[in-house]
């Protein structure tokens, strides 16, 4: 017989699709079967009698909503359309079609982002989602105690799943992807929390809403906090691999992977100038800049052999990067003129590099960074950094790198 | 309402095709992602079918017919690009799919680099008879024509095989 039909009938009796690939293709079927006759999908599994169904990832999903029954949901989705779905993008809460957002709409997203990355990225969006919302709100002056905390809750929710599935992985010893989501929550978390500060600096706002929004900043605050701490030491486990040649190769590796990231944002920046507007493009370039000055110190480093110094530089300058890239989606995000005068800060995660003798007061520091509105002060270069610790005064930073 | 005996044997015909399918595709369209949709539309269509009361004398034919169908529309669409995509030189399977184990990946590249020597319709037949095995009359099923065509040619692209290693 010929040769290729010999690799035919070899290829007949291969296997080609795991049980993994079959059952979430088999779920995506059947979440788009149940969206067209506008059941719930556990309901649709229920008419399934089947063994298989224990490694159906439907079942995980539990569409259920706490205030409207889903089928009211699901009747008003079918009573007003197709656009529907879309249309509840949109809303906030309070709104009619959040539950449609919240519910539907997410958990069918959930339910077919099938890697572990991107479970977390989706789940990483959906807490961005709460903090637009956020600002949305406070940007109508509408936030009120009740939304406040339902906000809040749904945030702290979803937080906790991205911190589980960064542990997951790290336990499955993903470590660089685990660092890369814990780098890219920290930065989306500092770059929402630079806009809800920034808004509630506004004359207009009332004293109600700031309280309020105040107490959101503070979660993320906290929740900052623990990504930035992950964060660190997953960095430390990327240097220390227990080999002392490993350094050298994982400062080199980390080099190339920002100025990679730099290169990527540079485009981006390019790519949404236009969306983007005069001021929001100035303050992105700037942020660019201080990344590119970090990867060259970082470069110096390097070759003066300092290899863990030239790694958390480079992990730094990508931080920047991702900040920068973070500020620009959550201004397009939000449908929110921030007005020329409001300019948005990024406060600098102080990382614990061993030579800078650094003492954080980190509760004197978010009243005086609240209560100071951040306004007005200019980017510029490094001395950004000094000239807003020295404001506060209970900071004590030796920028000595 | 659903009957949930009909959504019951859909889903038996999912498993057991649906491997068979998704094989089949992916030595046309060379790709894991395209292969997947094409399946998953596969599937949808037949459901659609279902649901409006018609009757299926052979599901593994009706399956197959439906797969090629789709596959012919994604080539009408992808037309310009794969004729570049081929004169560049390309691998197929740009990026390889990672949970397919390395010398399956490289058994399935070596076909579609030999197939590539083939009309359309001939890697069609015989991709349908060598590695889904079926009998010339269902693949006369599938197609529309009659197994005496088949047979014919089927007989021919094996014989053009003979001038190519």
């Amino acid at each position: 017989m010929h040769p290729l039909l010999n690799l035919l009938t070899k290829l007949k009796k291969t296997s080609v699709l795991n049980t993994t690939r079959k059952s979430l293709m088999r779920d995506m079927i059947l979440t788009e079967i149940a969206q067209k006759e506008g059941v719930r999908v556990d309901e649709l599994l229920r008419l399934h009698r089947q063994e298989g169904s224990k490694h159906s990832f439907l079942e995980k999903i539990n569409v259920v909503c706490n205030r409207m029954p889903i089928t009211i949901i699901m009747s008003i989705v079918v009573l007003l359309g197709g656009g529907t779905s879309f249309a509840a993008e949109r809303a906030k809460p309070g709104d009619i079609l959040y539950p449609v957002k919240v519910h539907v709409n997410e958990e069918v997203r959930a339910a077919v982002s099938f890697s572990e990355e991107g479970k977390a990225l989706w789940e990483t969006r959906r807490a961005e989602r709460r903090l637009e919302e956020a600002a949305a709100l406070t940007e109508e002056n509408a936030m009120n105690a009740e939304t406040r905390a339902e906000l809040e809750a749904r945030f702290k929710a979803h937080a906790e799943r991205i911190e589980e599935r960064i542990k997951k992985m790290e336990e499955r010893g993903d470590t660089e992807n685990a660092e890369e989501l814990a780098t890219r929550f920290e930065a989306s978390l500092k770059a929402h929390e630079a806009v809800l500060v920034a808004l509630r600096a506004r004359a207009e706002i009332t004293e109600e809403t700031k309280t309020e929004v105040r107490s959101v900043i503070e979660h993320i605050l906290t929740k900052t906090k623990s990504a930035a701490e992950t964060r660190t030491r997953l960095e430390g486990k990327l240097l220390d691999k227990g080999d002392g040649t490993q350094v050298e190769a994982a400062a080199e590796g980390r080099i190339e992977a920002s100025a990679k990231i730099l290169a990527q944002t540079k485009e981006y920046i390019a790519k949404k100038k236009e969306q983007l507007g005069a001021e929001a493009t100035a303050d992105a370039e700037a942020r660019l800049v201080i990344a590119e000055t970090t990867l060259a110190e970082a470069r110096a480093e390097l070759t003066a052999k300092t290899y863990e110094k030239a790694f958390r530089l480079a992990s730094a300058a990508a931080r920047t990067a991702h900040e920068a890239k973070s500020l620009i989606d959550t201004r397009l995000n939000i449908d929110v003129k921030l007005d020329l005068d409001t300019r948005i800060q990024v406060q600098p995660t102080i990382s614990n590099l061993p030579s800078s003798g650094l003492e954080v007061n980190t509760q004197n520091s978010i009243d005086s960074k609240i209560d100071a509105g951040m306004e007005n002060l200019n980017i510029n270069g490094r001395d950004r950094n000094e000239t807003e610790i020295k404001s506060n005064g209970s900071i004590k930073l030796n920028i000595g790198r | 309402m659903i009957d949930p005996k009909c959504m019951e044997q859909f889903l038996e015909h999912y498993d057991r095709y649906a491997e068979a399918l998704y094989r089949h595709a992916v030595l046309r369209v060379s790709s894991h992602e395209t292969a997947e949709n094409l399946v998953q539309d596969t599937f949808l269509k037949t459901w659609d079918y279902l649901r409006q009361d018609k009757k299926i004398e052979n599901m593994r034919a009706f399956l197959y017919r439906v797969l090629n169908n789709n596959i012919i529309d994604h080539y009408r669409a992808k037309k310009e690009v794969s004729l570049e995509a081929l004169q560049a030189g390309e691998d197929p399977f740009d990026p390889p799919d990672e949970s397919m184990p390395a010398d399956t990946q490289a058994l399935i590249n070596d076909i579609v680099r030999k197939l590539e020597n083939l009309a359309h319709e001939d890697r069609e037949l015989l991709i349908m008879r060598y590695v889904d095995d079926l009998e010339p009359k269902e693949i006369a099923d599938v197609l529309g024509i009659t197994a005496n065509n088949v047979s014919v040619r089927l007989n021919r692209a094996v014989e053009k095989l003979k001038a190519f290693i």
